[in-house]
Order: C-alpha cells, then sequence, then structure tokens
C-alpha cells in the first residue's frame, strides 16, 4: 500500500462558506496537513457560495449555475480543485459533471453565467486528492501514531451520493477514510452507518430531527466499539458536536480527518483546533497518551 | 412526514398534484439522495422532491414546514446581497424572523466564547451572484 511520489501536488482551494467560520478547525488542519505532505494549496480569489442545500431547495438551475461560476473562474488556473465540505464538493462536482454529461444543461448554464466552461478542470474532496497524493505521502510523514484510538468513519451523504454525479467511492461502504485512519496508526471500527444522514440542513428549523439522528448515529459507533467519530464534512461535524442529548460528560468526540492528521504528524498547533470542539476531545486523548 | 417517498413518487404518477404539494414530506427531505441513489427504476427521487419544494412556492402554496422555508430565504438573501454566506447574520435574522432566541442559547454562547462565528466578508463577485439568482431564481 505504501508507495511515496516526491511531486509536489498543486490544488486550487476552494475552503466553501463554512470553513472560513464555525468549521474553521477544518480549514485551518487541513491546510497544515497538506502543506505538511508537500502540497501546495492557492485559494481561489474572488469565490462565491456554492449555494449550499438553499440553492437546491428552492431552484434546481440556481444550484447547478452558481457552483459552475466558481468552477469558471477557476478554470484558466488550470488545477484541480479541492473542495474540504462535503456539500460544497458535492455542489461543486454535480455541476461539473451535469455539464459534461449533458450538453443542454450546459449550454442553459452557460447562458445563465454569461460565461464558457471548458470542463478542464477537476473537483476533488479530501479523500480523493489525499489518495491521489498517494496514502504513502501521509503514512510517512506520521510521528505520533495514533495508537488505540478506536473511532468509526462517518462520510455522511455528500461525499458518496449520488453516485453518478460524483467520483467513484462507494455509496453505501465506503473506505477512503477508513485507510487514512489507519495509515495514521487509529483503528476504524467497522460500522453500517457510514453514509446515514445526520439531519444535515435541518439543524435550525428541525433540531428535533438531527438530535434524533445524531443519537442513533452515536449509539451506533458506540455498538460498534468505538470512542470517536471522524468526519469530513463541516455540517455533520457541527451536528454531532452540538446536538448529542446525552449529559455532557457522555458525549462522543467527533474529529475531522484532518485533525488526526495533523496530531499523527506532531503538529504543534493541532491543539489549538481541537479546543474550538464544543465536545471536548482532549480527555480522551489524554487517556490515549495521544497528547 | 405525511407520505412516504414512495407514496409521493405514486402520488405525482398519479396526477395528484394538491396533496404532493400541500404536503410536509417534501420539507421534511434533508437530500441525503439514498432514494437516488436506491431506486431500481433509476428516479432521481430526491431530485423530484426538490422540483416538488419549486412548483410550491412557484404556486403560492403555504409551507407546512415555515421555518425551514424561512430559512432558506434567509440564507439565499444573504448569498444574494454579499456573494458569501455570513453566520452571524444567517443567525441573527433567523432567530429574529422566527422568534426563536430562546432556543439553542447554551450552543450559542459556547461558539461565541470560543470565537467560532467569523464575520464573512461581501465579494467583488456579489455583482455577479446577484445576476445569476435573478436570472435562475428564486425570487427574492
Amino acid at each position: 500500500m505504501t508507495e511515496t511520489k516526491t511531486a509536489a501536488k498543486r490544488f486550487a482551494y476552494y475552503p466553501g462558506c463554512s470553513l472560513k467560520s464555525s468549521g474553521g478547525e477544518y480549514d485551518h488542519s487541513t491546510r497544515a496537513a497538506l502543506k505538511h505532505i508537500g502540497v501546495e494549496l492557492t485559494e481561489i480569489p474572488d469565490w462565491v457560495c456554492c449555494g449550499a442545500s438553499s440553492a437546491h431547495n428552492l431552484s434546481h438551475e440556481l444550484a447547478l449555475a452558481l457552483p459552475l461560476r466558481t468552477l469558471i473562474l477557476a478554470e484558466p488556473a488550470g488545477l484541480d480543485v479541492l473542495a474540504p465540505c462535503a456539500a460544497c464538493y458535492n455542489r461543486l462536482k454535480v455541476a461539473e459533471t451535469s455539464v459534461a454529461q449533458d450538453p443542454d444543461v450546459k449550454k442553459r448554464m452557460e447562458e445563465i453565467v454569461e460565461k464558457p466552461f471548458g470542463g478542464s478542470i477537476k473537483t476533488v474532496n479530501i479523500l480523493d486528492a489525499l489518495e491521489q497524493i498517494g496514502l504513502g505521502e501521509t503514512s510517512a510523514r506520521v510521528v505520533k501514531p495514533l495508537a488505540g484510538l478506536k473511532a468509526v468513519c462517518y462520510y455522511g451523504c455528500l461525499l458518496t451520493r449520488p453516485p453518478k454525479k460524483l467520483t467513484g467511492s462507494d455509496p453505501d461502504n465506503p473506505t477512503g477514510m477508513d485507510n487514512l485512519l489507519a495509515a495514521l496508526g487509529a483503528e476504524p471500527k467497522f460500522w453500517s452507518y457510514k453514509t446515514d444522514c445526520c439531519g444535515a440542513g435541518h439543524a435550525m428549523a428541525r433540531s428535533d430531527v438531527v438530535k434524533t439522528l445524531v443519537g442513533k448515529l452515536r449509539e451506533a459507533a458506540e455498538e460498534a466499539g468505538a470512542e470517536a467519530i471522524v468526519t469530513a464534512c463541516p455540517m455533520c461535524h457541527a451536528n454531532i458536536d452540538m446536538r448529542q442529548e446525552t449529559e455532557p460528560g457522555n458525549r462522543m468526540p467527533v474529529f475531522f480527518i484532518t485533525e488526526l492528521m495533523g496530531l499523527a504528524f506532531g503538529l504543534p498547533q493541532a491543539q489549538g483546533w481541537l479546543k474550538k470542539h464544543l465536545v471536548d476531545p482532549l480527555p480522551l486523548l489524554k487517556k490515549l497518551n495521544l497528547l | 412526514m405525511d407520505y412516504n417517498p414512495t407514496q409521493i413518487i405514486r402520488m405525482c404518477a398519479l396526477g395528484m398534484e394538491d396533496e404532493v404539494l400541500k404536503s410536509r414530506t417534501i420539507w421534511m427531505c434533508s437530500s441525503c439522495v439514498t432514494c437516488t441513489t436506491r431506486c431500481p427504476m433509476e428516479i432521481d427521487v430526491a431530485g423530484v422532491m426538490d422540483i416538488l419544494k419549486e412548483m410550491a412556492v412557484e404556486r403560492g402554496i403555504e409551507c407546512p414546514e415555515p421555518n425551514t422555508k424561512r430559512f432558506h430565504d434567509i440564507f439565499m438573501g444573504i448569498v444574494r446581497a454579499r456573494g458569501r454566506m455570513n453566520e452571524p447574520m444567517l443567525f441573527g435574522h433567523y432567530k429574529l424572523r422566527t422568534k426563536s432566541f430562546m432556543d439553542d442559547m447554551e450552543i450559542g454562547k459556547e461558539m461565541m466564547k470560543k470565537m467560532k462565528i467569523k464575520y464573512s466578508p461581501k465579494v467583488k463577485g456579489h455583482k455577479e451572484v446577484r445576476k445569476i439568482i435573478d436570472k435562475a431564481g428564486p425570487k427574492i
């Protein structure tokens, strides 16, 4: 499984609105972890919102036109676009493949955005990017293997669905994050809730739904023998971090996969990211001597 | 959810516009897209849910999940004005419009203490975003 490539990789970087605000730890840990493995990220200048949930809930044309505008903006630089946020990745990728698969959609979207898209760049998510670079680049830089950390990988909905419009991870049993977690020395636990919904955008208007779904996830994680949940989506992270209904001392910590990379790489700023979580992960990490 | 997704699709096929467009189900959909992924007849069920929402709004049907609709309207309004989402504005406007200040107080306090919420800038591209939204909808 180990392959070491010395070629540096470059990506255009699309943080998205969440990573610039409440999902800040994901932004910081992604930038730090990727820099550490020799990847250069260039933030797309003047990027705009991907539309998230609200665009596709209100207008199917807007849902494609808005993210396409960002891809058109990024195209001249000639770099593939890395979007760590699962929702942004999903919106950008669906726009990219929808125009590639259907010339009528392409024509209509270019009409709306008033610019053409050449289709010469691709959108990738964090798991794709790390796989492309080669897991060996990650495992080679682990100085503090996360030994003893039993965690379930929670992919959520948007990294793998709809499969026909995305990059090909199995929508029922994806393994990219599990492989990455193992490469960091931790113990990914198998569970059947890898891609079950957390309630997503219902967080504000129907938090009761989110609380129920998050409760199921937490129970399932415990049954699988996990002490933590790992994710690659800021919405899932926020929901799991903030909507567990067990007593405060009895909540499962949730990590961004890139935070764990930072920890395993021995990056000093990693603890700072973890302090932003509402469910404090430090007691667990201290117990396992991982700090 | 008043009807399950299977029922919604069948009702569409039977032309039961009124019942479908007035349903709570279409607004409770979280767009997890599991349905689309699994449907053996290859119906984009999640896509259908989205279109039904669009049609319901177009026909002026009162949304049975008003806070959900308010959330989406506020979200798009901010994006239209600024090009990007701005969380302090989103939370502020949402709490005001839905009169739900007391909900999530604890979470709000924690997020403020940890300085998790940032005031995102209005970007140059907001003018293009406004044009795109005005062309493609929704009407804001």
